[in-house]
């Protein structure tokens, strides 16, 4: 789909079309999930999380004024949507406890089984926490700026920044111990 | 780029091409969303039924307490608030099924 036909079907999705909504999301299913899959790192939060967006997207579509890509406008409602759960969450003590152990171990049996090696870099990545990490990963994976970021994820700019250096220093810190 | 920021990013483009993606149809994904407007209409009905509930008993409660009804009527009044939710919810499955 190129960038003049996404915006007649964002304009049909906008006027309450279904199908339309419908096709768009399909056509960036792949990407979304794959985005929410690597910050959540969970395949089960994931699934739930892409559903969660899609629904939230059908109802704020009206909102989306093409400014940014499409794509950009569903990774910044997954992200928001995860970090408002994990912000939830924290607030249950017993969550707290188990989060790190718990969220990849499924992803890590599911990759180990198609031949991926969960190295340390991974398990560092896993320890950090998700508003560091979704912010590393926005910066250093998909090349958003701090600005971008920070729009995204509704902080301040300063906040990503300092958000970004302390998670890459506690994982350098963390590659050293296992070395 | 630094040595942990290779390594990382090199394991993240490992586990977007490993990843297997199962796209739902479009079927799938209109159900879905035909499902949620469902959803969120009818707890929009229920929540304009409450308030209007609310709004009508607490109307209904000044105009007594203004003409200074006698005790007996309130309580009559209050307990017949509290007896049509329950029998609402009694007679839910058959009113339902009439519609």
């Amino acid at each position: 789909m190129d960038s003049f036909e996404e915006l007649e079907v964002v304009k049909l999705a906008q006027e309450g079309n279904h199908e339309a909504f419908a096709e768009l999301f399909q056509t960036y299913y792949s990407f979304l999930y794959k985005y929410v899959l690597k910050m959540t790192l969970d395949p089960q939060t994931a699934e739930d999380l892409v559903q969660d967006t899609m629904l939230k997207g059908f109802d704020h579509i009206q909102k989306y004024n093409a400014q940014s890509k499409f794509s950009t406008w569903l990774i910044t409602i997954a992200t928001r949507l995860y970090l408002d759960q994990q912000r939830r969450k924290k607030r249950e003590w017993f969550w707290q406890k188990t989060e790190t152990e718990n969220l990849s171990r499924s992803l890590k049996w599911q990759l180990s089984y198609k031949g991926f090696e969960w190295g340390d870099v991974m398990e560092g990545f896993n320890k950090l926490k998700s508003e560091v990490r979704t912010a590393i990963l926005l910066k250093h994976y998909y090349g958003y700026t701090n600005e971008e970021i920070a729009k995204m994820m509704n902080i301040r700019e300063g906040t990503v920044k300092s958000r970004i250096h302390n998670g890459m220093k506690e994982l350098r810190k963390e590659l050293m111990q296992d070395e | 780029m630094s040595k942990e920021t290779d390594e990382l990013l090199s394991a993240m483009k490992q586990i977007d091409e490993i990843t297997e993606v199962e796209i739902p149809s479009l079927n799938t994904i209109t159900q879905k969303i035909s499902l949620h407007q469902q959803q969120k209409r009818s707890s929009y009905v229920k929540e304009l039924i409450l308030f209007i509930c609310v709004a009508c008993s607490l109307f209904v409660g000044a105009i007594l307490l203004s003409l200074q009804t006698p005790m007996n009527l309130i309580i009559i009044q209050v307990l017949g608030f509290i007896a049509i939710p329950l029998i609402f919810m009694r007679d839910k499955k058959k009113i339902e099924s009439e519609w």
